[in-house]
């Protein structure tokens, strides 16, 4: 035990966010058969989204009657950014038939040069705001802390307000509530090329793109993938930061980044992260942003403006 | 100088069915401009018809006769029965008897859409001619003065053409262009900027015929602001459709995306 136990009762609404540490695979099965057995007390349907070394385990373990769906993890691309849109229609696809839901979370986000986990972080702590007037869920979040820091498995523990302790839920000790605290980015390498812009640079900025993407050997889909991402924020500056903009392009070993900044400020944490209803007006930019590239950063604040640094993945990476 | 020869060039290469504008820096390069049209096509064999204004000496301009249809003549452009732009000329022009030869139209267009006309009106008279130029296979030049319409405008109205004569030219940043009935091809970049006049051209098309196919093969990317314009465009018409062809893979995934797809929207985004 964690922390203060917390009820095992169904709530009336909104996501029940729970995290699972365990040290290794002997911990592993335990708690996810208490956790499934739990659910299956609640009449509720499993929603499992786990890699396929796990699939394989879990399909072999958990009972085959119809209540335990593996979701297909190939929909769901390399950000971590897309993690609550997929939720939302996993769980439209899944539960039609008026049960209630307990999913289990271990999708794996890899590469980016060390800029992944904490997106992976925070994609996980704005679940709890997405959801939080949805109908009632719980989601599970196994995380094996073995080989991890202290201050890795707090800063993943921040993010989730119950704790799994292998048969029940606890409250979180280290839950944040808000504001999200988020690490800076590094700096931009001085080689990289920036191109001021404003209305009339869209075309050249589109050109630029497409330049630095043919260079570093994308193909023609990634490539326009690409220029719609970067076109879709520098819409965004035009329309909604000040006018202009400074997009800024560089590579690593892994991905072509377009980092674009302005003066204006995101204030909605949520923005670009969940799925537009048609009835909508606007408010899609960001959404295909995160849906075309690899990783998004964003960092926003009203006093410096928004930098907002987009990752697609080179070939082969 | 440079403007007459290239206006000369541009005018020589127009093929039968093209549908281009023109934007005139002054009345006086309307004028000679105009002559070149004329003289040229008569040189050529072609009959020549003037849609606006006639020339005051157009009587004496070599290679005989053009003829000119003067929709400001009795009261003023479309104000007969208060029919819209495209319908007036389109009713005077059918009935025009043009004599053999390949049919060049010059039309001024200021002359042609009442000032302070909704841009609909304007964008319904260009999709009229292009679709009427296809039709008959005459070329049509769409002379637009520059200090009559907002730089704005100029630049909408150009992406209906499928391209442009003489020094000043436009950055377009998209083209709509008629295939066949009930088709129009979209080419080039839809963005935020681009995105009203599409809406615009959307619409006006549906006008024509509530069942739309828009062939996007040479559409590179079409933004959120543009795909929430063509949704609007279909809503706004009465039992309308779209079935889009030809789209690359990034236009259907993010169609699929946006909500479009399951909402009251009409579309169909072909694989």
């Amino acid at each position: 035990m964690t922390g203060a136990a917390a009820s095992q009762a169904p709530q009336s609404s909104g996501l029940r966010h729970v995290f699972y540490p365990y040290q290794g695979q002997g911990q592993y099965l335990p708690g996810i058969l208490g956790y499934v057995e739990m659910a299956r007390d609640q009449q509720a349907n499993v929603l499992v989204c786990a890699p396929e070394t796990r699939v394989n385990l879990l399909r072999d373990t958990l009972p085959d009657d119809g209540t335990v769906v593996f979701l297909d993890l190939a929909q769901l691309g390399r950000n971590p950014g897309v993690l609550i849109g997929a939720w939302q229609d996993w769980i439209v696809h899944c539960a039609r038939d008026g049960r209630s839901v307990c999913g289990l979370n271990e999708a794996q986000w890899v590469g980016h040069n060390g800029a992944l986990p904490s997106e992976v972080r925070y994609g996980e702590w704005l679940l709890n705001l997405a959801f939080a007037r949805a109908p009632a869920w719980s989601l599970l979040c196994p995380y094996d802390t073995d080989g991890r820091s202290r201050q890795e498995v707090v800063a993943m523990a921040r993010c989730h307000p119950l704790q799994w302790d292998g048969g029940g839920y606890v409250t979180a000790p280290d839950y944040t509530e808000g504001p999200y605290e988020f690490e800076s980015l590094a700096e931009p390498p001085r080689e990289a090329e920036s191109l001021p812009y404003s209305i009339t640079e869209l075309p050249l900025l589109r050109h630029t793109v497409t330049r630095w993407a043919t260079r570093v050997g994308l193909s023609e889909d990634r490539t326009r993938d690409a220029v719609v991402a970067v076109s879709e924020v520098a819409s965004n500056s035009i329309r909604h930061g000040g006018g202009k903009g400074l997009l800024r392009l560089w590579t690593t070993e892994e991905s072509l980044i377009c980092e674009l900044s302005d003066a204006g400020f995101i204030s909605d944490p949520l923005a670009g992260r969940v799925r537009p209803s048609g009835e909508q007006l606007g408010g899609r930019g960001l959404w295909f942003v995160n849906q075309l590239c690899d990783l998004v950063q964003i960092r926003s604040t009203p006093k410096e403006g928004t930098r907002m640094r987009l990752y697609i993945d080179l070939p082969d990476t | 100088m440079v403007e007459a020869a290239r206006l000369a060039e541009g005018f020589g290469a127009l093929r039968p069915g093209e549908h281009v504008c023109w934007l005139v820096g002054s009345g006086e390069d309307y004028a000679s401009g105009a002559r070149t049209f004329a003289v040229q096509g008569r040189m050529r064999g072609d009959s020549v018809l003037i849609v606006g204004q006639r020339p005051v000496d157009c009587a004496s301009w070599p290679g005989g006769a053009v003829a000119v249809v003067d929709p400001a003549a009795g009261g003023g452009p479309g104000a007969p029965n208060g029919l819209a732009p495209w319908e007036l000329v389109h009713r005077r022009v059918e009935t025009l008897k043009v004599r053999g030869g390949a049919l060049r139209v010059l039309a001024q267009m200021e002359q042609l859409v009442p000032a302070g006309s909704r841009f609909e009106d304007l964008v319904a008279l260009e999709l009229g001619w292009g679709q009427w130029a296809a039709g008959r296979g005459a070329s049509v030049v769409c002379a637009y003065r520059q200090d009559a319409w907002s730089e704005t405008v100029l630049r909408d109205a150009a992406c209906m053409h499928s391209g442009q004569v003489g020094s000043r030219q436009l950055a377009v940043s998209f083209r709509m262009t008629f295939v066949e009935a009930g088709c129009w091809r979209v080419d080039g970049v839809v963005d935020f900027v681009a995105a009203p006049a599409f809406g615009a051209a959307a619409r006006t098309a549906l006008g024509r015929g509530a069942q739309l196919r828009l062939r996007f093969d040479g559409l590179d990317m079409i933004d959120a602001a543009g795909m929430q314009e063509l949704a609007h465009a279909v809503r706004s018409v009465h039992g309308g459709s779209v079935r889009v062809e030809g789209a690359n893979p990034t236009i259907r995934r993010l169609w699929r995306l946006s909500g479009f797809d399951t909402s009251a929207a009409a579309v169909e985004i072909a694989s």
